[in-house]
Protein backbone atom coordinates (compact mmCIF):
# COMPACT_ATOMS: atom_id res chain seq x y z
CA UNK A 1 0.00 0.00 0.00
CA UNK A 2 1.50 3.29 -1.21
CA UNK A 3 0.33 5.18 1.91
CA UNK A 4 1.26 3.29 4.35
CA UNK A 5 4.66 3.41 2.53
CA UNK A 6 4.40 6.97 3.07
CA UNK A 7 3.56 6.90 6.44
CA UNK A 8 6.55 4.89 7.37
CA UNK A 9 8.98 6.97 5.42
CA UNK A 10 7.96 10.23 7.55
CA UNK A 11 8.66 8.14 10.44
CA UNK A 12 11.63 7.31 9.20
CA UNK A 13 12.81 10.48 7.79
CA UNK A 14 11.00 13.33 9.29
CA UNK A 15 13.24 15.17 11.52
CA UNK A 16 11.03 16.77 13.50
CA UNK A 17 8.87 13.81 13.97
CA UNK A 18 11.69 12.05 15.45
CA UNK A 19 12.80 15.35 17.43
CA UNK A 20 9.09 15.50 18.51
CA UNK A 21 9.26 11.82 20.03
CA UNK A 22 12.31 12.48 22.07
CA UNK A 23 10.02 16.01 23.42
CA UNK A 24 7.49 13.95 24.61
CA UNK A 25 9.46 10.83 26.36
CA UNK A 26 11.04 13.56 28.32
CA UNK A 27 8.25 14.88 29.66
CA UNK A 28 7.49 13.26 33.00
CA UNK A 29 4.31 10.54 32.87
CA UNK A 30 4.39 10.63 29.60
CA UNK A 31 5.73 7.76 27.61
CA UNK A 32 5.40 7.47 23.90
CA UNK A 33 5.68 4.41 21.87
CA UNK A 34 4.41 3.34 18.69
CA UNK A 35 1.59 1.28 18.01
CA UNK A 36 2.66 -0.92 15.16
CA UNK A 37 0.54 -3.64 12.73
CA UNK A 38 1.63 -5.92 10.29
CA UNK A 39 -0.60 -8.07 8.00
CA UNK A 40 -3.20 -7.70 10.47
CA UNK A 41 -6.46 -9.68 10.24
CA UNK A 42 -9.53 -10.21 11.98
CA UNK A 43 -12.20 -12.90 11.58
CA UNK A 44 -15.60 -13.27 13.21
CA UNK A 45 -16.03 -16.87 12.62
CA UNK A 46 -15.83 -17.30 8.90
CA UNK A 47 -16.72 -13.30 8.18
CA UNK A 48 -12.99 -11.28 7.79
CA UNK A 49 -13.87 -7.80 9.55
CA UNK A 50 -11.05 -6.47 8.03
CA UNK A 51 -7.20 -7.83 6.08
CA UNK A 52 -3.57 -7.04 5.90
CA UNK A 53 -3.66 -3.47 7.78
CA UNK A 54 0.03 -2.54 7.83
CA UNK A 55 0.37 0.83 9.91
CA UNK A 56 2.67 2.37 12.48
CA UNK A 57 1.08 5.04 14.94
CA UNK A 58 3.39 7.83 15.20
CA UNK A 59 3.26 8.85 18.73
CA UNK A 60 2.30 11.85 20.62
CA UNK A 61 0.27 12.68 17.76
CA UNK A 62 -4.43 12.43 16.91
CA UNK A 63 -4.07 10.15 14.27
CA UNK A 64 -7.84 9.74 12.53
CA UNK A 65 -9.09 7.09 11.15
CA UNK A 66 -11.77 7.66 8.82
CA UNK A 67 -13.85 5.60 6.08
CA UNK A 68 -17.47 4.09 5.70
CA UNK A 69 -19.82 2.18 7.74
CA UNK A 70 -18.28 -1.61 7.69
CA UNK A 71 -14.98 -1.13 7.38
CA UNK A 72 -13.79 -2.61 10.30
CA UNK A 73 -12.71 0.99 11.76
CA UNK A 74 -14.24 -0.32 15.36
CA UNK A 75 -12.98 -3.30 15.01
CA UNK A 76 -9.79 -2.15 14.52
CA UNK A 77 -9.68 -0.17 17.54
CA UNK A 78 -11.01 -3.02 19.67
CA UNK A 79 -8.27 -5.18 18.07
CA UNK A 80 -5.80 -2.71 19.37
CA UNK A 81 -6.46 -3.43 23.18
CA UNK A 82 -7.87 -7.01 22.84
CA UNK A 83 -11.36 -6.21 23.06
CA UNK A 84 -12.43 -8.38 20.67
CA UNK A 85 -11.62 -11.21 22.91
CA UNK A 86 -14.94 -10.58 24.17
CA UNK A 87 -16.56 -11.58 21.22
CA UNK A 88 -17.15 -15.15 20.78
CA UNK A 89 -15.64 -16.56 17.26
CA UNK A 90 -13.15 -13.15 17.02
CA UNK A 91 -9.86 -14.39 15.87
CA UNK A 92 -6.82 -11.82 14.79
CA UNK A 93 -3.80 -12.84 12.84
CA UNK A 94 -0.32 -10.92 12.34
CA UNK A 95 1.93 -9.09 13.94
CA UNK A 96 0.43 -6.39 16.50
CA UNK A 97 2.70 -4.31 18.99
CA UNK A 98 2.57 -1.36 21.09
CA UNK A 99 6.46 -0.72 22.76
CA UNK A 100 7.39 -3.82 23.24
CA UNK A 101 4.67 -5.10 23.72
CA UNK A 102 3.65 -8.06 21.46
CA UNK A 103 -0.45 -7.32 21.52
CA UNK A 104 -1.08 -10.91 20.11
CA UNK A 105 0.65 -12.74 22.71
CA UNK A 106 -1.43 -15.54 24.57
CA UNK A 107 0.91 -14.25 27.24
CA UNK A 108 0.01 -10.57 27.21
CA UNK A 109 -1.20 -9.47 30.19
CA UNK A 110 -4.70 -7.85 29.42
CA UNK A 111 -5.22 -6.33 32.34
CA UNK A 112 -2.06 -4.36 32.09
CA UNK A 113 -2.66 -3.83 28.12
CA UNK A 114 -5.66 -2.09 28.85
CA UNK A 115 -4.52 0.16 31.48
CA UNK A 116 -1.82 1.34 29.01
CA UNK A 117 -4.26 1.54 26.35
CA UNK A 118 -7.16 3.41 27.65
CA UNK A 119 -10.60 3.71 25.49
CA UNK A 120 -13.27 6.03 25.07
CA UNK A 121 -16.57 5.01 23.22
CA UNK A 122 -19.06 6.49 21.25
CA UNK A 123 -21.96 6.94 24.17
CA UNK A 124 -20.63 7.84 27.27
CA UNK A 125 -20.59 4.63 29.81
CA UNK A 126 -20.03 6.05 32.89
CA UNK A 127 -21.31 3.49 35.96
CA UNK A 128 -24.58 4.53 37.38
CA UNK A 129 -22.63 5.00 40.93
CA UNK A 130 -21.35 8.07 42.47
CA UNK A 131 -18.61 10.00 39.99
CA UNK A 132 -16.02 9.20 42.62
CA UNK A 133 -16.86 5.84 42.47
CA UNK A 134 -16.35 5.45 38.96
CA UNK A 135 -13.00 6.49 39.91
CA UNK A 136 -12.41 4.87 42.75
CA UNK A 137 -13.18 1.12 41.07
CA UNK A 138 -10.92 1.03 38.46
CA UNK A 139 -7.73 2.62 40.47
CA UNK A 140 -8.38 0.01 43.40
CA UNK A 141 -8.64 -2.70 41.23
CA UNK A 142 -4.95 -1.54 39.89
CA UNK A 143 -3.14 -1.69 42.67
CA UNK A 144 -3.76 1.85 44.50
CA UNK A 145 -5.02 1.23 48.09
CA UNK A 146 -4.82 4.09 49.69
CA UNK A 147 -7.97 6.30 49.34
CA UNK A 148 -6.37 9.78 49.25
CA UNK A 149 -4.13 8.53 46.34
CA UNK A 150 -7.54 8.11 44.03
CA UNK A 151 -8.64 11.29 45.72
CA UNK A 152 -5.38 12.87 43.95
CA UNK A 153 -5.66 10.87 40.68
CA UNK A 154 -9.28 11.60 40.06
CA UNK A 155 -9.11 15.31 41.30
CA UNK A 156 -5.50 15.44 38.81
CA UNK A 157 -7.82 13.97 36.04
CA UNK A 158 -11.01 16.01 36.14
CA UNK A 159 -8.88 18.73 36.13
CA UNK A 160 -7.26 17.67 33.19
CA UNK A 161 -10.49 17.53 31.07
CA UNK A 162 -11.98 20.40 32.88
CA UNK A 163 -14.55 19.42 34.74
CA UNK A 164 -13.23 19.54 37.87
CA UNK A 165 -14.74 23.18 39.12
CA UNK A 166 -18.48 21.54 37.75
CA UNK A 167 -18.47 18.48 39.57
CA UNK A 168 -16.10 19.09 42.79
CA UNK A 169 -18.86 19.83 45.12
CA UNK A 170 -21.54 16.61 43.89
CA UNK A 171 -18.97 14.18 43.73
CA UNK A 172 -20.86 11.66 45.33
CA UNK A 173 -24.02 12.11 43.20
CA UNK A 174 -24.45 9.50 40.84
CA UNK A 175 -22.32 9.92 37.58
CA UNK A 176 -25.55 9.57 35.05
CA UNK A 177 -26.99 12.97 36.40
CA UNK A 178 -24.41 14.58 34.35
CA UNK A 179 -25.01 15.77 31.32
CA UNK A 180 -24.03 14.02 27.94
CA UNK A 181 -20.96 16.12 27.53
CA UNK A 182 -19.88 16.07 30.96
CA UNK A 183 -20.32 11.93 30.82
CA UNK A 184 -18.27 11.72 27.85
CA UNK A 185 -15.51 14.00 29.19
CA UNK A 186 -15.58 11.72 32.74
CA UNK A 187 -15.11 9.18 30.97
CA UNK A 188 -11.95 10.29 29.49
CA UNK A 189 -11.02 11.59 32.90
CA UNK A 190 -11.56 8.12 34.14
CA UNK A 191 -9.44 6.45 31.53
CA UNK A 192 -6.76 9.13 32.12
CA UNK A 193 -6.96 8.42 35.89
CA UNK A 194 -5.02 5.39 35.08
CA UNK A 195 -2.02 7.23 33.07
CA UNK A 196 -2.66 5.19 29.70
CA UNK A 197 -0.04 5.59 27.28
CA UNK A 198 -2.57 5.66 24.15
CA UNK A 199 -6.21 6.52 23.64
CA UNK A 200 -7.89 5.06 21.41
CA UNK A 201 -11.11 7.06 20.94
CA UNK A 202 -14.18 5.43 19.05
CA UNK A 203 -16.29 8.14 17.73
CA UNK A 204 -16.28 10.01 21.03
CA UNK A 205 -18.36 12.92 20.01
CA UNK A 206 -20.56 11.35 17.73
CA UNK A 207 -23.75 11.58 20.62
CA UNK A 208 -23.08 14.83 21.61
CA UNK A 209 -24.73 18.21 21.04
CA UNK A 210 -22.21 21.09 18.81
CA UNK A 211 -21.40 22.60 22.38
CA UNK A 212 -20.16 19.25 24.02
CA UNK A 213 -18.48 18.15 20.68
CA UNK A 214 -16.50 21.03 20.47
CA UNK A 215 -14.82 20.88 24.21
CA UNK A 216 -14.24 17.25 23.20
CA UNK A 217 -12.50 18.48 20.44
CA UNK A 218 -10.52 21.24 22.26
CA UNK A 219 -9.89 18.54 25.27
CA UNK A 220 -8.20 15.81 22.51
CA UNK A 221 -6.06 18.52 21.39
CA UNK A 222 -4.93 19.70 24.71
CA UNK A 223 -4.01 15.55 25.36
CA UNK A 224 -1.73 15.37 21.94
CA UNK A 225 1.64 16.87 23.85
CA UNK A 226 1.26 13.68 26.21
CA UNK A 227 -1.07 10.94 24.79
CA UNK A 228 -0.52 8.94 21.42
CA UNK A 229 -4.70 8.90 20.34
CA UNK A 230 -6.30 7.07 18.03
CA UNK A 231 -9.62 8.40 17.04
CA UNK A 232 -12.42 6.93 14.60
CA UNK A 233 -14.23 9.42 13.35
CA UNK A 234 -17.08 10.01 10.77
CA UNK A 235 -17.14 13.73 10.89
CA UNK A 236 -13.64 14.46 7.70
CA UNK A 237 -14.12 18.08 8.98
CA UNK A 238 -13.04 17.23 12.55
CA UNK A 239 -10.88 15.11 11.54
CA UNK A 240 -8.84 17.87 9.53
CA UNK A 241 -9.36 19.86 12.10
CA UNK A 242 -7.68 17.86 14.95
CA UNK A 243 -5.89 15.21 13.52
CA UNK A 244 -1.82 14.86 13.11
CA UNK A 245 -2.05 11.57 10.66
CA UNK A 246 -5.06 10.24 8.74
CA UNK A 247 -5.99 6.29 7.72
CA UNK A 248 -8.45 5.81 5.58
CA UNK A 249 -9.92 2.55 5.35
CA UNK A 250 -12.83 1.09 2.67
CA UNK A 251 -14.86 -1.95 1.72
CA UNK A 252 -13.14 -4.24 -0.78
CA UNK A 253 -14.77 -7.38 -1.52
CA UNK A 254 -17.00 -7.08 2.42
CA UNK A 255 -13.45 -7.00 3.97
CA UNK A 256 -11.90 -3.69 5.43
CA UNK A 257 -8.81 -2.58 4.65
CA UNK A 258 -6.38 0.76 4.72
CA UNK A 259 -6.09 2.43 1.36
CA UNK A 260 -4.37 5.31 2.29
CA UNK A 261 -2.13 6.75 5.38
CA UNK A 262 -0.19 9.71 5.84
CA UNK A 263 -0.47 13.63 7.60
CA UNK A 264 -3.93 14.46 7.21
CA UNK A 265 -3.14 17.82 6.12
CA UNK A 266 -1.08 16.18 3.06
CA UNK A 267 -4.01 14.09 2.22
CA UNK A 268 -6.75 16.45 2.21
CA UNK A 269 -4.40 18.54 0.03
CA UNK A 270 -3.65 15.82 -2.79
CA UNK A 271 -4.92 12.32 -2.05
CA UNK A 272 -2.98 9.65 -3.50
CA UNK A 273 -6.01 7.46 -4.32
CA UNK A 274 -8.77 7.39 -6.20
CA UNK A 275 -11.23 6.34 -3.54
CA UNK A 276 -9.66 8.68 -1.06
CA UNK A 277 -10.10 11.31 -3.25
CA UNK A 278 -13.80 10.50 -3.66
CA UNK A 279 -14.62 9.75 -0.13
CA UNK A 280 -13.12 13.37 0.74
CA UNK A 281 -15.22 14.94 -1.83
CA UNK A 282 -18.44 13.33 -0.64
CA UNK A 283 -18.96 11.50 -4.05
CA UNK A 284 -18.63 8.57 -2.33
CA UNK A 285 -19.00 6.40 1.06
CA UNK B 1 -53.77 5.13 18.42
CA UNK B 2 -56.71 7.00 18.06
CA UNK B 3 -57.83 8.92 21.50
CA UNK B 4 -60.59 7.25 22.13
CA UNK B 5 -59.63 3.66 21.53
CA UNK B 6 -56.17 4.69 23.62
CA UNK B 7 -58.84 5.76 26.35
CA UNK B 8 -60.31 2.51 26.09
CA UNK B 9 -57.56 0.77 26.60
CA UNK B 10 -56.34 2.66 29.71
CA UNK B 11 -59.62 2.03 31.43
CA UNK B 12 -59.44 -1.63 30.58
CA UNK B 13 -55.80 -1.56 32.24
CA UNK B 14 -57.61 0.00 35.71
CA UNK B 15 -60.13 -2.28 35.63
CA UNK B 16 -57.47 -5.22 35.63
CA UNK B 17 -55.38 -3.74 38.12
CA UNK B 18 -58.37 -3.13 40.23
CA UNK B 19 -59.56 -6.91 39.74
CA UNK B 20 -56.32 -8.31 40.82
CA UNK B 21 -56.63 -5.80 43.71
CA UNK B 22 -59.56 -7.42 44.30
CA UNK B 23 -59.19 -11.21 44.49
CA UNK B 24 -55.93 -10.41 46.67
CA UNK B 25 -58.13 -8.45 49.44
CA UNK B 26 -60.68 -11.25 48.57
CA UNK B 27 -58.44 -13.69 50.02
CA UNK B 28 -57.39 -11.81 52.84
CA UNK B 29 -60.58 -10.96 54.06
CA UNK B 30 -61.90 -14.28 53.94
CA UNK B 31 -59.00 -15.48 55.50
CA UNK B 32 -59.41 -13.14 58.31
CA UNK B 33 -63.03 -13.67 58.36
CA UNK B 34 -62.66 -17.31 58.76
CA UNK B 35 -60.07 -17.23 61.75
CA UNK B 36 -62.24 -15.63 64.20
CA UNK B 37 -60.27 -13.30 66.49
CA UNK B 38 -56.66 -13.05 66.02
CA UNK B 39 -54.55 -12.47 68.76
CA UNK B 40 -50.94 -11.45 69.65
CA UNK B 41 -50.51 -14.61 71.77
CA UNK B 42 -51.37 -17.00 68.61
CA UNK B 43 -47.90 -15.85 67.63
CA UNK B 44 -46.36 -16.91 71.37
CA UNK B 45 -47.38 -19.80 72.72
CA UNK B 46 -46.82 -23.40 71.64
CA UNK B 47 -49.69 -25.40 70.47
CA UNK B 48 -52.16 -27.89 72.26
CA UNK B 49 -54.63 -30.44 71.32
CA UNK B 50 -53.07 -31.46 68.16
CA UNK B 51 -53.07 -27.93 67.07
CA UNK B 52 -56.82 -27.24 67.85
CA UNK B 53 -55.68 -24.74 70.83
CA UNK B 54 -52.95 -22.45 71.55
CA UNK B 55 -50.65 -20.67 69.49
CA UNK B 56 -48.11 -21.81 66.25
CA UNK B 57 -44.50 -20.63 67.93
CA UNK B 58 -43.33 -24.24 67.32
CA UNK B 59 -44.46 -23.90 63.93
CA UNK B 60 -42.96 -20.11 63.28
CA UNK B 61 -39.59 -21.84 65.00
CA UNK B 62 -39.77 -24.97 62.82
CA UNK B 63 -40.39 -22.75 59.54
CA UNK B 64 -38.05 -19.92 60.16
CA UNK B 65 -35.08 -22.82 60.80
CA UNK B 66 -35.77 -24.52 57.49
CA UNK B 67 -36.28 -21.32 55.64
CA UNK B 68 -32.82 -20.22 56.55
CA UNK B 69 -31.43 -23.71 55.64
CA UNK B 70 -33.17 -23.33 52.38
CA UNK B 71 -31.83 -19.78 52.04
CA UNK B 72 -28.64 -20.12 53.16
CA UNK B 73 -27.42 -23.05 50.62
CA UNK B 74 -29.32 -21.59 47.89
CA UNK B 75 -29.07 -18.14 47.09
CA UNK B 76 -24.94 -18.36 47.34
CA UNK B 77 -25.30 -20.88 45.57
CA UNK B 78 -27.91 -19.54 43.00
CA UNK B 79 -25.91 -16.04 42.71
CA UNK B 80 -22.83 -18.13 41.83
CA UNK B 81 -24.30 -20.45 38.91
CA UNK B 82 -26.31 -17.35 37.69
CA UNK B 83 -22.44 -15.40 37.37
CA UNK B 84 -21.32 -18.31 36.00
CA UNK B 85 -24.16 -18.46 33.42
CA UNK B 86 -24.40 -14.90 32.31
CA UNK B 87 -20.70 -14.04 32.53
CA UNK B 88 -18.34 -17.04 32.51
CA UNK B 89 -19.79 -19.14 30.41
CA UNK B 90 -19.97 -16.71 27.06
CA UNK B 91 -17.25 -18.83 25.40
CA UNK B 92 -18.79 -22.34 25.98
CA UNK B 93 -21.96 -22.27 24.82
CA UNK B 94 -22.50 -26.08 25.03
CA UNK B 95 -21.86 -25.99 29.08
CA UNK B 96 -24.66 -22.92 29.25
CA UNK B 97 -26.77 -24.66 27.26
CA UNK B 98 -26.48 -27.94 29.56
CA UNK B 99 -27.13 -25.93 32.53
CA UNK B 100 -29.99 -24.12 30.99
CA UNK B 101 -32.03 -27.31 29.92
CA UNK B 102 -31.25 -28.90 32.99
CA UNK B 103 -32.87 -26.02 34.74
CA UNK B 104 -35.69 -25.24 32.79
CA UNK B 105 -36.37 -28.66 33.74
CA UNK B 106 -35.74 -28.62 37.65
CA UNK B 107 -37.95 -25.54 37.42
CA UNK B 108 -40.83 -27.50 35.92
CA UNK B 109 -40.66 -30.03 38.39
CA UNK B 110 -43.81 -30.48 40.40
CA UNK B 111 -42.63 -30.02 44.42
CA UNK B 112 -44.22 -33.79 44.74
CA UNK B 113 -41.12 -34.75 42.90
CA UNK B 114 -38.42 -33.00 45.00
CA UNK B 115 -40.24 -34.23 48.05
CA UNK B 116 -39.23 -37.69 46.63
CA UNK B 117 -36.17 -37.15 45.98
CA UNK B 118 -35.41 -35.42 49.41
CA UNK B 119 -36.92 -38.21 51.48
CA UNK B 120 -34.83 -40.94 49.51
CA UNK B 121 -31.40 -39.07 49.45
CA UNK B 122 -31.31 -36.60 53.12
CA UNK B 123 -33.79 -38.39 54.66
CA UNK B 124 -32.62 -41.99 53.86
CA UNK B 125 -29.19 -42.43 51.98
CA UNK B 126 -27.68 -39.32 54.03
CA UNK B 127 -29.57 -40.75 57.13
CA UNK B 128 -30.84 -37.18 58.53
CA UNK B 129 -33.78 -38.51 58.99
CA UNK B 130 -37.38 -36.83 59.19
CA UNK B 131 -35.94 -33.14 59.93
CA UNK B 132 -35.36 -30.04 59.89
CA UNK B 133 -31.86 -30.01 57.83
CA UNK B 134 -33.46 -32.25 54.97
CA UNK B 135 -36.58 -30.53 54.60
CA UNK B 136 -34.51 -27.11 54.13
CA UNK B 137 -32.14 -28.76 51.96
CA UNK B 138 -34.89 -30.16 49.61
CA UNK B 139 -36.60 -26.56 49.66
CA UNK B 140 -32.90 -25.36 48.36
CA UNK B 141 -33.03 -27.73 45.69
CA UNK B 142 -36.05 -26.76 44.62
CA UNK B 143 -35.53 -22.89 44.48
CA UNK B 144 -32.13 -23.01 43.46
CA UNK B 145 -33.83 -23.47 39.36
CA UNK B 146 -36.27 -20.69 40.11
CA UNK B 147 -33.81 -18.33 41.72
CA UNK B 148 -30.93 -18.96 39.45
CA UNK B 149 -32.80 -17.94 36.33
CA UNK B 150 -34.13 -14.85 37.89
CA UNK B 151 -30.46 -13.97 39.05
CA UNK B 152 -29.17 -14.77 35.80
CA UNK B 153 -31.65 -12.49 34.06
CA UNK B 154 -30.63 -9.21 36.06
CA UNK B 155 -27.10 -9.93 36.13
CA UNK B 156 -26.77 -10.95 32.08
CA UNK B 157 -28.57 -7.34 31.52
CA UNK B 158 -26.12 -5.37 34.04
CA UNK B 159 -23.22 -7.20 32.59
CA UNK B 160 -24.30 -6.82 28.85
CA UNK B 161 -24.05 -3.04 28.66
CA UNK B 162 -21.13 -2.78 31.05
CA UNK B 163 -18.90 -4.98 29.95
CA UNK B 164 -16.84 -3.33 27.82
CA UNK B 165 -16.71 -0.21 29.88
CA UNK B 166 -15.01 -2.53 32.58
CA UNK B 167 -12.82 -4.43 30.21
CA UNK B 168 -11.50 -1.47 28.62
CA UNK B 169 -11.02 0.17 31.91
CA UNK B 170 -8.53 -2.82 32.45
CA UNK B 171 -10.90 -4.28 34.83
CA UNK B 172 -10.79 -8.39 35.01
CA UNK B 173 -14.45 -10.03 34.98
CA UNK B 174 -14.30 -11.52 38.50
CA UNK B 175 -13.55 -7.23 39.19
CA UNK B 176 -16.07 -6.46 37.50
CA UNK B 177 -18.70 -8.78 38.97
CA UNK B 178 -17.84 -7.80 42.28
CA UNK B 179 -16.90 -3.96 42.12
CA UNK B 180 -19.86 -3.60 39.39
CA UNK B 181 -22.31 -6.13 38.23
CA UNK B 182 -23.80 -7.48 41.64
CA UNK B 183 -23.97 -3.84 43.06
CA UNK B 184 -26.13 -3.13 40.46
CA UNK B 185 -28.06 -5.97 40.48
CA UNK B 186 -28.94 -6.01 43.69
CA UNK B 187 -32.75 -5.10 42.99
CA UNK B 188 -32.97 -8.04 41.04
CA UNK B 189 -31.62 -10.43 43.75
CA UNK B 190 -33.45 -8.51 45.85
CA UNK B 191 -36.82 -9.60 43.90
CA UNK B 192 -35.83 -13.56 43.62
CA UNK B 193 -35.50 -13.42 47.29
CA UNK B 194 -38.63 -12.47 47.66
CA UNK B 195 -40.00 -14.82 45.24
CA UNK B 196 -37.76 -17.57 46.78
CA UNK B 197 -38.76 -16.58 50.15
CA UNK B 198 -42.47 -17.00 49.43
CA UNK B 199 -42.10 -20.33 47.49
CA UNK B 200 -40.45 -22.23 50.33
CA UNK B 201 -42.89 -20.41 52.93
CA UNK B 202 -45.73 -21.51 50.90
CA UNK B 203 -44.30 -25.75 50.42
CA UNK B 204 -46.19 -28.30 51.45
CA UNK B 205 -45.63 -31.19 49.26
CA UNK B 206 -41.75 -31.64 49.12
CA UNK B 207 -41.73 -30.82 53.70
CA UNK B 208 -44.17 -33.29 54.00
CA UNK B 209 -41.73 -36.19 52.87
CA UNK B 210 -38.45 -34.52 54.59
CA UNK B 211 -38.85 -32.33 57.76
CA UNK B 212 -42.10 -33.87 58.60
CA UNK B 213 -44.97 -33.18 60.47
CA UNK B 214 -44.01 -33.55 64.07
CA UNK B 215 -45.76 -30.44 66.10
CA UNK B 216 -43.01 -29.44 68.91
CA UNK B 217 -40.62 -27.04 69.61
CA UNK B 218 -37.52 -28.10 67.59
CA UNK B 219 -34.15 -28.39 69.74
CA UNK B 220 -31.95 -28.32 66.43
CA UNK B 221 -32.08 -28.99 62.76
CA UNK B 222 -31.84 -32.69 63.11
CA UNK B 223 -35.66 -32.71 65.05
CA UNK B 224 -38.55 -33.31 62.65
CA UNK B 225 -40.35 -29.76 62.72
CA UNK B 226 -43.77 -28.59 60.66
CA UNK B 227 -43.63 -25.53 58.80
CA UNK B 228 -46.61 -22.88 58.68
CA UNK B 229 -48.38 -24.41 55.38
CA UNK B 230 -47.82 -28.11 56.14
CA UNK B 231 -49.92 -26.84 59.92
CA UNK B 232 -51.95 -25.33 58.10
CA UNK B 233 -52.20 -28.63 55.63
CA UNK B 234 -52.81 -30.99 58.45
CA UNK B 235 -54.97 -28.43 60.61
CA UNK B 236 -57.74 -28.73 57.15
CA UNK B 237 -56.93 -32.33 56.37
CA UNK B 238 -56.53 -34.15 59.83
CA UNK B 239 -57.65 -32.44 62.71
CA UNK B 240 -61.54 -32.18 63.20
CA UNK B 241 -62.38 -28.81 64.63
CA UNK B 242 -58.42 -27.54 63.39
CA UNK B 243 -60.08 -25.25 60.92
CA UNK B 244 -60.31 -21.96 62.69
CA UNK B 245 -56.52 -22.56 63.60
CA UNK B 246 -55.78 -23.25 59.79
CA UNK B 247 -56.95 -19.49 58.87
CA UNK B 248 -55.33 -18.31 61.41
CA UNK B 249 -52.04 -19.75 60.61
CA UNK B 250 -52.73 -18.86 57.06
CA UNK B 251 -53.18 -14.97 57.70
CA UNK B 252 -49.96 -15.24 59.89
CA UNK B 253 -48.29 -16.66 56.31
CA UNK B 254 -49.82 -14.18 54.32
CA UNK B 255 -48.74 -11.20 56.73
CA UNK B 256 -45.17 -12.19 56.96
CA UNK B 257 -44.95 -12.54 53.18
CA UNK B 258 -46.10 -8.70 52.86
CA UNK B 259 -43.59 -8.01 55.59
CA UNK B 260 -41.29 -9.69 54.15
CA UNK B 261 -41.89 -7.92 50.81
CA UNK B 262 -42.19 -4.47 52.00
CA UNK B 263 -38.83 -4.61 54.19
CA UNK B 264 -37.11 -6.52 51.06
CA UNK B 265 -38.15 -3.67 49.10
CA UNK B 266 -37.33 -1.07 51.62
CA UNK B 267 -33.64 -2.57 52.17
CA UNK B 268 -32.97 -2.66 48.71
CA UNK B 269 -33.37 0.89 48.27
CA UNK B 270 -31.34 1.69 51.71
CA UNK B 271 -28.44 -0.86 50.24
CA UNK B 272 -28.79 0.84 46.59
CA UNK B 273 -28.97 4.22 48.23
CA UNK B 274 -25.47 3.53 50.23
CA UNK B 275 -23.93 2.05 46.80
CA UNK B 276 -24.57 4.88 44.77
Amino acid sequence: MSGQLRLRKDFSNNESSLTKVSDCSERPGSVCASLKAKNLSLHYGDFKAYDNVNIEIEPCKITALVGPSGCGKTSFLNSVNRLVDLIPGSKLRGELSFGNTDILSPSCDLIELRRKIGMVFQRPAPFPFSIKKNFHIPLKEHGISKSSVRDERMEQSLKDVGLWDEVKNRLKQSACNLSGGQQQRLCIARTLSLKPELLLMDEPCSALDPVSSEKIEQLILSLRDNYTVLMVTHNLAQAKRISDNLLVCWVKDGTGCLIETGKTSEIFFAPAEKLTKEYLQGVRG
Amino acid sequence: MSFRSENILKGLSFISALFFCGIFFLILSTLIYQSGALSFEFLTTVSSEAGRAGGILEVINSSFLILAICLGVSVPLSIATAVFLAVFSEKNPLVHNVISTALDTLAATPSIVFGLFGYSFFVIYLGFGFSILAGGLTLAFMVLPFLIRIFEEGISENYRQFKLAGASLGLSRTAQVRRIILPLSTNTISAGLVLGIGRALSETAALLFTSGYLLRMPESVMDSGRSMSVHIFDLAMNVPGGNQNAYRTAVVLVIALIVINLTSTFLTRRVLGAKT
